[in-house]
């Protein structure tokens, strides 16, 4: 196991390689280059543009760059924000939270209702219930997130004023959990349909393969309620080629998060993110790039090696 | 060995072209499929045909009905300086059906291309390939394409390029698989001994029969680069004048939503409409393809 553990960790090396000279070049492919933040400053002259650049080692042959730019990035340095002045990684840390708030909770809810669901739609096969959820998982993939969130806002927050149009919490409170709960029910009520819409139907499928297995009808031989059959026979069998996507998903939900937050003005990395796009703010954006990467191939990682631990039929050599 | 198999080889000629009816058949079985293709049909003509269909032009806005509501003169309304949303959404179908087709079809002809090199010629070539793939799945794609497009600058076709070349590594997976399974099938070994070179094996002897998973997810890819390009344009990273797409119209209808709701309803219903139909019909493609469904 550790073994596996270990060779997994090699194996990111070079996609983390690749990954590097991929945002490397996206950097030297800016506007200006990675120079352009020093051209903006006000009373910079030809000379010191020079200087710098020779402080920079920017006069160096690329590899040389390239190897700054990693050692750099490796240690957190990113740059400073063309912005507001601030080093690039310190913003984007400062919205962690904002963003894991809003990702776990819609995560959690999204799973739990994911499994629900889908095992609903797979022990009730071709009836009603399972057309009616099929068709409604159809919806809610094909509804593009940004536009739901838009009608939303317009319907609960505009109209019906049931829900404040925006933001983490009201201005000039003192932290309530009632007031944070009531900014959050919208955005991440978005973000968990669009990822049930996805997981139901994995979870569905993952179901109706374990409930033809020949232990499910053994249990059910047995007398075993059927409730039991299908939440701790079938549905711990199901969970193995789930737990895979749904880990994967969760690192990709930070796209998601990206578009609600920019519609409901959440403070956190992809509102961020999306502000740094419209003003060209570089650093902030290779920085949050760089960083989101790192953290999707841990969660590669982790899906793999969680799947090697939870199924012994798999032995990787 | 190759003479045994060419009265065969005939025989699945006409195997095949008997399938393909029978394919074709299999995808319209059932109705709510052909409602799917005839709309996305239906779509596709008004976007082509926008200038003979529209009812006013883009650029002669009507100043005495700004944000009028949808009515008789104005179908679907009006935007904030009186120009007619329904002209808006037939114009807007041009950029956002071309984008959507275009990158699907050119992220999996790179897709294709790269999957059948890696599966075909194995070794190096294949670990190369496939640790690039690797990368290109281990990037945020939503922010790389939004990044992308700050950095390149975001035209018609530059969005066709940084759409495609963030979503080609799921065919490429795809085909490779396919590939790896055909490779050493005994048609294949057959061209081989008869002297044929790789590249006709690949793209005339494997690639045909490796092709079906790759028309499926092709179609899907259209309904995700349809989303994609939207979602850019929504964020302002996308279209920008004097061109217009579904979510450029949306990026504009953000500051009226509250008063001017037809705005952002629209643009919004022709993406989620479409993106469905696509779907739709690319399950049923798949559907149709899937041997495991003959039984």
């Amino acid at each position: 196991m550790y073994v596996y553990v270990v060779r997994r960790i090699l194996q990111a090396i070079p996609v983390l390689f690749g990954i590097s000279i991929l945002l490397f070049f996206m950097m030297h492919a800016i506007p200006g280059g990675p120079m352009a933040m020093y051209e903006h400053q006000p009373g910079m002259t030809k000379e010191l543009l020079a200087q710098i650049k020779a402080n920079f080692g920017l006069d160096k042959p690329l590899w040389v760059q390239y190897w700054n730019w990693v050692r750099g990035a490796v240690q957190g340095n990113f740059g400073y924000s063309y912005s507001y002045g601030q080093p690039a990684i310190q913003m984007v840390l400062q919205r962690l939270p904002a963003t894991l708030e809003l990702m776990l909770s819609a995560y959690i809810i999204g799973v739990l209702v994911s499994f629900v669901i889908g095992v609903i739609s797979a022990t009730r096969q071709y009836s009603v219930t399972d057309y009616t959820l099929t068709i409604l998982s159809y919806f809610g993939v094909a509804m593009p997130t940004f536009w739901v969130g838009l009608m939303v806002l317009v319907i609960f927050a505009a109209d019906l004023h049931w829900f404040p149009a925006g933001g983490i919490s009201s201005s000039g409170t003192v932290f309530s959990l009632g007031d944070r709960i009531w900014h959050a029910v919208l955005p991440v009520s978005i973000l968990a349909v669009y990822q049930v819409a996805h997981e139901s139907r994995y979870v569905r499928s993952s179901m109706l393969d374990a409930l033809s297995e020949d232990y499910v009808r053994t249990a059910r031989a047995k007398g075993l309620l059927r409730r039991v059959v299908t939440w701790r026979h079938a549905l711990r069998n199901a969970l193995l080629p789930v737990t895979t996507v749904m880990i994967m998903d969760g690192a990709y939900l930070f796209g998601g998060a990206l578009i609600t937050e920019s519609i409901f003005s959440w403070p956190g990395m992809g509102r961020l993110f999306a502000q740094a796009i419209a003003q060209d703010d570089y650093p902030v954006i290779m920085c949050e790039i760089s960083l989101l990467s790192v953290i999707i191939i841990l969660a590669n990682i982790v899906s793999d090696v969680l799947y090697a631990y939870m199924d012994p039929r798999v032995r990787y050599d | 060995m190759a003479l045994a198999t060419e009265p065969k080889a005939s025989e699945a000629v006409a195997v095949v072209s008997r399938q393909r009816v029978s394919v074709f058949r299999k995808i319209f079985r059932r109705p709510i499929t052909i409602l799917a293709a005839a709309f996305i049909l239906v779509v596709a003509l008004a976007a082509i045909f926008a200038p003979w269909i529209a009812p006013y032009t883009l650029n002669n806005p009507d100043l005495n009905a700004m944000l009028a509501p949808p009515g008789i003169h104005h179908l679907m309304g009006t935007d904030d300086v009186g120009i007619d949303l329904f002209t808006e959404v037939l114009y807007g179908g041009r950029i956002s059906l071309s984008v959507g087709v275009i990158s699907a079809l050119v992220a999996v002809i790179i897709g294709g291309t790269i999957g059948s090199l890696a599966g075909y010629f194995g070794g190096w070539v294949d670990e190369i390939l496939m640790r690039v793939t690797d990368v290109g799945l281990s990037v945020p794609s939503l922010f790389i394409i939004l990044g992308l497009s700050a950095v390149l600058g975001a035209t018609p076709v530059t969005i066709v390029e940084i759409i495609s070349l963030t979503s080609w590594m799921y065919p490429a997976r795809l085909i490779r698989s396919r590939i790896l399974n055909l490779r050493n099938a005994d048609y294949v070994d057959a061209a081989r001994m008869v002297g044929c070179r790789s590249g006709r094996i690949i793209f005339r002897h494997i690639l045909p029969n490796a092709i079906s998973p790759l028309i499926v997810n092709c179609t899907l890819l259209v309904g995700q680069a349809i989303v994609l390009e939207s979602v850019m344009s929504f964020l302002g990273a996308g279209i920008q004048p004097p061109h217009i797409s579904w979510g450029f119209l949306l990026n504009q209808a953000q500051s009226y939503v509250s008063n001017a709701p037809w705005l952002a309803i629209f643009p919004g219903l022709m993406i989620f409409l479409v993106v469905l139909c696509i779907n739709v019909v690319g399950d049923a493609v798949r559907d149709s393809l899937d041997a495991r469904n003959d039984k």
